[in-house]
């Protein structure tokens, strides 16, 4: 068993094989060596931390990395059912997970994050865009015309 | 949050004259106005909002930045030399006004407000990982969101450029001409460089691209599609003028060399002969990879393209319908000719005859690692045990009639590293006993793991139970076995496609199967363990018995006889049980 400590001072016990589905915490681990002293995961809050476990305890019998093909733009964006209901979740916390599987260095769940991501992008306009990211358009006339010349071409792509 | 009390003490006459008295003394005890500064001189200007603040203020009013930096460098002075202003020079209360507070709690505030809406806070990295996974028309829209996105994903839209059109090779001409910046994204991170016919004509892609090419100094892949006729001349042009290119691809097209009319022959000749040797070990010297995908082409065409490419390693030649007779086997002669590194070498022509591509095999020999060629008789496996002893990887598809068992055997005892082997359309009883052995130590593994996992498919069980059980009986056991083993194929196709999310690790599993399609695969293991039977002389005994043709079909609709598609195939050591665990069942 291994003790977790997230950022606002919560600990969490879990399984070593669950928690070896951290990169980080198996090098920590090896490093380290067997101790009792919870490991402190100052990065991640206890709510997302939770939502990690979550997704490794059900993770915890695959293989550990499988080498993905790059090349399949499908494959790219699928997601197992199980993987899609983890990710329904309000876009803060999709984002906080997505850091913390980069921070926390587990492949599969960072994946799955910016594969959810990528299909809220796919086949929105710009605006569409900006109404689910809140992102606000900053781009002032100048910008804009530099930005339409400069994807003219793949503008144009769009359109046929 | 600090609490003010400046709106009240202004407002009200009687604690404003209490107060100011206080408040100019202890702005003149500070210090500051002696040396000339004013008090927002003094704002901490080591961050974000303090320098936009500034950079505003040298836009609105040049007149008093340039005050501010002369006062900065009066106090600096005074500063060094330990000494103060005389007191005419000091400021007045009256000037010390407060000129730039307003700019940075304006700044503040913007990017407070910023901060609250900006969602995507992802860093750089996350967003390219994303961005990878979007198809460029996803790009094109995110690019023309906001300016940082903007900025963050132009470099992954331009990274491969696929031209078809002519108006839009004229659109980029035309953003190249107006946007330094986009000339320079796409000299920073353009790779792959698509250009596809649409049109019949062929000249526009060594005319018109011609712009692009100077800028797109870091395309390291050049793909060639659906042209009708396309001059290797064009093609070396335009591939001449990219210095890192790495791999060559044509698909659909139809490769064809200049001809040169039959009069002027004679005086082109010896010009056309200087230019072509002259040039051939610089044209092309760093491309290692040749990618030909249903592509026809004349005997010169080939040649004359081969010979500017004396780097190759990689070759796939894919299959082609090409009518021009013996032009494939001319393909292959001058491959061996002209390019000597070759390493992996993949030749799904027809009509290349066998005598050929046994001369490739024993030409490159022992620098061979990759084979994928055909297999007309046993002649051809003869020479790759003979010859092309390091193999590491080998497909053979079975063309001609033949009995194939005892050569394959031989091969696998002479090419000692080979990790993966495909037997392509082998008839039943060509294929070695060793490998229905191997079928049954990876059943044997499959149940061991899977049964380490809570949920097994009942489906796999009973196959393994009943495999194992055949197999033990008799050789007639075999033709049931490979029932079982298509039953097992069909249903894990059938699983990959129609429950794509079933989420539990028995759905991935079996997906796994169903996406190596038709491959059964062997850990390394199994695989050592394999080679260890096949060296064994014991061995010779049971081939005779997969000599023998016409099996009994007992069910002539579901059985297919003719075909079988089995492959021995290494995998990634994570798929194989740990160590521990495997010694513990096994050893």
């Amino acid at each position: 068993m291994v003790q977790l400590l997230s950022s606002d001072n919560e600990t969490f016990t879990v399984d070593k094989q669950v928690a070896e589905r951290s990169i980080l915490i198996k090098n920590m681990l090896e490093d380290v060596g067997e101790s009792d002293a919870p490991i402190p995961l100052p990065n991640v809050t206890a709510k997302i931390l939770k939502k990690v476990i979550d997704w490794c305890e059900h993770h915890r019998g695959d293989p550990v990395s499988q080498q993905e093909e790059i090349n399949d733009r499908k494959r790219l964006t699928e997601i197992d059912e199980w993987d899609q209901k983890f990710m329904e979740v309000d876009q803060e916390t999709l984002f906080e997970i997505i850091l913390a599987a980069n921070y926390l260095d587990i492949k599969p769940l960072l994946d799955i994050g910016c594969k959810t991501v990528a299909n809220m992008i796919k086949g929105k306009s710009p605006e569409e865009i900006r109404r689910t990211f809140n992102i606000v358009n900053d781009f002032t006339p100048e910008v804009r015309q530099f930005g339409i010349i400069s994807h003219c071409y793949f503008l144009a792509m769009l359109s046929t | 949050m600090s609490i003010s009390l400046k709106s009240a003490v202004q407002g009200s006459k009687f604690l404003s004259s209490l107060l100011k008295p206080v408040s100019s003394t202890y702005a003149n005890v500070m210090g500051y106005r002696k040396m000339g500064l004013r008090y927002d001189d003094l704002i901490v200007e080591e961050n974000d909002v303090a320098q936009e603040a500034l950079r505003r203020l040298a836009l609105s009013n040049p007149r008093e930045a340039y005050d501010r930096a002369y006062r900065l460098r009066v106090a600096q002075q005074c500063s060094l030399s330990h000494t103060l202003l005389p007191e005419e020079q000091w400021t007045k209360a009256e000037d010390d006004v407060r000129y730039l507070q307003p700019l940075v709690d304006e700044v503040a505030t913007e990017f407070a407000e910023r901060e609250a809406f900006d969602n995507a806070k992802l860093p750089i990295e996350l967003l390219n990982n994303i961005a990878e996974r979007l198809p460029s028309k996803s790009l094109t829209q995110l690019c023309l969101t906001c300016h940082a996105l903007h900025m963050a994903i132009l470099p992954t839209l331009y990274s491969h450029i696929h031209l078809s059109f002519r108006s839009h090779i004229k659109q980029l001409e035309y953003g190249l001409q107006v946007s330094p910046y986009l000339a320079d994204i796409i000299r920073k991170s353009t790779r792959k460089l698509t250009l596809v016919s649409r049109q019949s004509g062929t000249h526009w892609v060594a005319n018109d691209v011609r712009f692009l090419l100077p800028v797109a100094q870091r395309v390291e892949s050049l793909y060639f599609h659906d042209f009708h006729v396309l001059m290797v001349e064009h093609v070396c042009q335009v591939a001449s003028s990219l210095p890192v290119l790495r791999h060559l691809e044509f698909r659909y097209c139809n490769l064809a060399a200049e001809v040169v009319p039959v009069s002027t022959v004679r005086d082109n000749e010896s010009h056309e002969q200087d230019d072509i040797t002259g040039s051939s070990k610089t044209i092309l010297p760093k491309t290692t990879c040749l990618t030909l995908v249903w592509t026809d082409f004349s005997s010169s065409a080939i040649t004359a393209l081969l010979r500017q490419l004396p780097a190759l390693q990689y070759v796939d030649f894919g299959a082609n319908h090409n009518r021009i007779y013996s032009a494939n086997d001319s393909a292959i002669s001058a491959l061996s000719e002209n390019c000597p590194k070759v390493c992996t070498l993949h030749v799904g022509l027809q009509q290349v005859r066998e005598q050929t591509l046994c001369q490739t095999i024993r030409r490159y020999g022992q620098a061979l690692t990759c084979l994928d060629v055909k297999c007309d008789s046993v002649q051809t496996l003869k020479t790759v045990a003979a010859h092309a002893e390091c193999l590491q990887e080998l497909t053979v598809r079975a063309a001609g009639p033949g009995s194939y068992g005892e050569d394959m055997i031989h091969v696998l005892r002479q090419c000692k590293g080979l990790g993966k082997l495909e037997m392509v359309c082998w008839m039943l009883e060509d294929v070695p006993r060793c490998v229905w052995r191997a079928i049954e130590a990876v059943a044997r593994r499959a149940r061991q793991t899977m049964q380490a996992r809570e949920n097994v498919d009942s489906n796999w069980i009973y196959f393994l139970e009943d495999h194992v059980d055949r197999v033990n009986e008799s050789q007639s056991g075999v033709l049931d076995m490979f029932e079982r083993v298509q039953d097992l194929y069909s249903t894990s196709d059938i699983a990959g496609s129609s429950t794509p999310s079933t989420a539990t690790s028995r759905s991935r599993r079996r997906r796994d199967v169903g996406s190596i399609k038709k491959t059964v695969a062997l850990s390394f293991e199994e695989l050592t363990e394999i080679r260890k039977e096949v060296t064994m002389p014991s061995l010779q005994a049971f081939i005779g018995v997969f000599q023998r043709r016409n099996f009994p079909t007992p069910h002539p609709g579901k059985f297919v006889p003719d075909f079988l598609l089995f492959s021995l195939t290494q995998l990634p050591y994570e798929h194989a049980p740990p160590p521990s665990e495997f010694c513990n069942k096994y050893v």
